[in-house]
């Protein structure tokens, strides 16, 4: 009779990933370019999607 | 004081102006690129113990595991990192440069959709539900907004809290409408026999890393009390709901009020000082020391008027003045809007809060390095750190909080039902 022989553990296979971390883009305290702090209407009146404000009696 | 796992979930809002017409949802934009970085590690979880993920128009980032008030401020920094790595990914890959996408870290929008920023603490599940969590916990929760309040224009008002003007309950299961000061879901993703998970969603999304840390300090703080059963004295609220209700939109704290069952009113402060002095036996450590400090000099502040000195810590002063400086000699019946929502933007290149924190008007608690860390690392006392090596170890077919299917030649599945383990009590069969 063949040996019966114990599987081993299958390892994590590493993938490839296509986009790597970079801290420097977010992490850069002495280096960041302020932008003008003209106010963005646009963004200030951005939708989001979710509840309705609650529902708070007056 | 004894750990307590604890950890938050934010829902960030994505903003780009050509949003329709490029084709694109940024916020699903975001999770693909995530899920294609060395920061994912399997299913919806990232190397550092935190599960991301889309939620009704949103991308939510729950924080992995912790067990005290500060790293969890750490590691909810992180989040917030990798979201404003993802934007900025977006911006360079998607438009060249040339289109702003903003990420919010707030609770509303200005058409009154509001949204969630909810903290969960893993708490004992001998603590009588619901009757010592109204008695002990809601008067707490009803009055910490006076120093975790973000601050927020609603209904053409400054109102300390947008969460707590929402709220219109004692208790409820709600999480949409008609929430309470207490909700009750109990998901405990562990032991339900042992822990249940407490689940806060009065509570605001907050910038200021102090607001933060004071916010589960005292939290986390008056939960130990409570499974003490230690508040049996705690001042009992006539009516919770409504003093919320004032309290929310005055910003003088001498016109704060709470009116105690036996008819006397009282300020939040005083209440706030009961917990005070209850939690003050429970402190030990340097980092307790140093809450306790900041709890007892932000009521000090508060109630002296001093809200140029409390402002650095306590949120929703600083944007009261955020507002006030970036709008200075703007006209229109927006502007105020407008820098109240900039002060929220995650990118510190356009965030008006950024911009007080780099000119030295906000206290920190931590530090970029450490933030930076916790990015690819799960906290080193937790179960977070044990999904992470299994994630390392084995090709993993599911992944929850505390769940794994896993193949290593055969599917096999490993519960972590213990928050707190850190090594599984019996090896895994198979592992080598």
């Amino acid at each position: 009779m063949p040996q019966q022989v114990e599987e081993k553990p299958r390892k994590r296979k590493k993938q490839e990933k296509k986009l790597e971390f970079e801290a420097g883009k977010v992490f850069t305290p002495g280096e960041v370019k302020e932008e003008d702090f003209e106010l963005d209407l646009e963004s200030a009146h951005f939708r989001a999607q979710k509840g309705e404000g609650g529902d708070r009696r007056a | 004081m004894k750990k307590m796992v604890q950890g938050t979930e934010h829902e960030y809002t994505l903003y780009c102006r050509k949003m329709g017409s490029m084709g694109f949802d940024p916020h699903t934009v975001a999770l693909d690129l995530l899920r294609e970085s060395d920061l994912h590690l399997a299913g919806e979880f990232i190397t550092n113990g935190s599960r991301v993920y889309y939620d009704v128009g949103h991308f939510e980032v729950s924080t992995a595991e912790t067990t005290n008030f500060h790293d969890v401020v750490v590691w909810e920094k992180a989040g917030e990192k990798v979201l404003d790595w993802l934007r900025r990914v977006m911006e360079d890959k998607y438009t060249d440069g040339a289109t702003k996408i903003h990420a919010f870290k707030n609770n509303t929008s200005p058409d009154g959709t509001s949204y969630g920023s909810h903290e969960n603490y893993c708490v004992s599940r001998d603590v009588p539900w619901p009757d010592r969590f109204i008695r002990d916990l809601v008067p707490h929760l009803s009055t910490r907004i006076i120093y975790t309040g973000a601050g927020d224009i609603l209904r053409g008002k400054y109102v300390l809290s947008p969460m707590a003007f929402l709220t219109s309950r004692v208790i409820s299961a709600e999480t949409m409408h008609d929430t309470g000061i207490l909700n009750t879901r109990d998901e405990p993703h562990a032991d339900g026999h042992i822990w249940r998970r407490l689940h806060v969603i009065v509570g605001d999304a907050l910038m200021n890393e102090s607001a933060a840390m004071l916010r589960h300090f005292t939290t986390s703080a008056v939960l130990q009390l409570m499974e003490a059963d230690a508040l049996q004295d705690v001042p009992r609220l006539k009516d919770p709901v409504r003093d919320l209700w004032h309290n929310v939109e005055v910003r003088n704290p001498d016109e704060w009020r709470v009116e105690l069952e036996d008819g006397t009113v009282v300020s939040p402060i005083d209440i706030q000082r009961y917990y005070l002095a209850k939690v003050e036996p429970l402190v030990e450590d340097a980092w307790e020391k140093r809450a306790f400090k900041l709890w007892e000099q932000v009521l000090e502040e508060l109630e002296d008027k001093r809200s140029k000195d409390a402002a650095r810590h306590v949120e929703w002063l600083d944007r009261w003045f955020a507002i006030q400086a970036a709008t200075e000699g703007k006209d229109g019946p927006d502007t105020e809007m407008m820098a109240c929502k900039q002060y929220s933007e995650i990118g510190t290149e356009r965030s008006l809060f950024y911009k007080r924190q780099r000119e030295g008007l906000v206290d920190r608690i931590t530090d970029d390095e450490t933030v930076k860390a916790a990015i690819t690392t799960p906290p080193d006392d937790t179960r977070a750190r044990l999904r992470r090596e299994l994630c390392d170890t084995f090709n993993i077919e599911m992944i929850d909080w505390s769940v794994l299917v896993v193949n290593d030649g055969s599917r096999r599945r490993i519960d972590l039902p213990d928050p707190y383990a850190t090594k599984l009590e019996a090896t895994y069969a198979t592992a080598g």
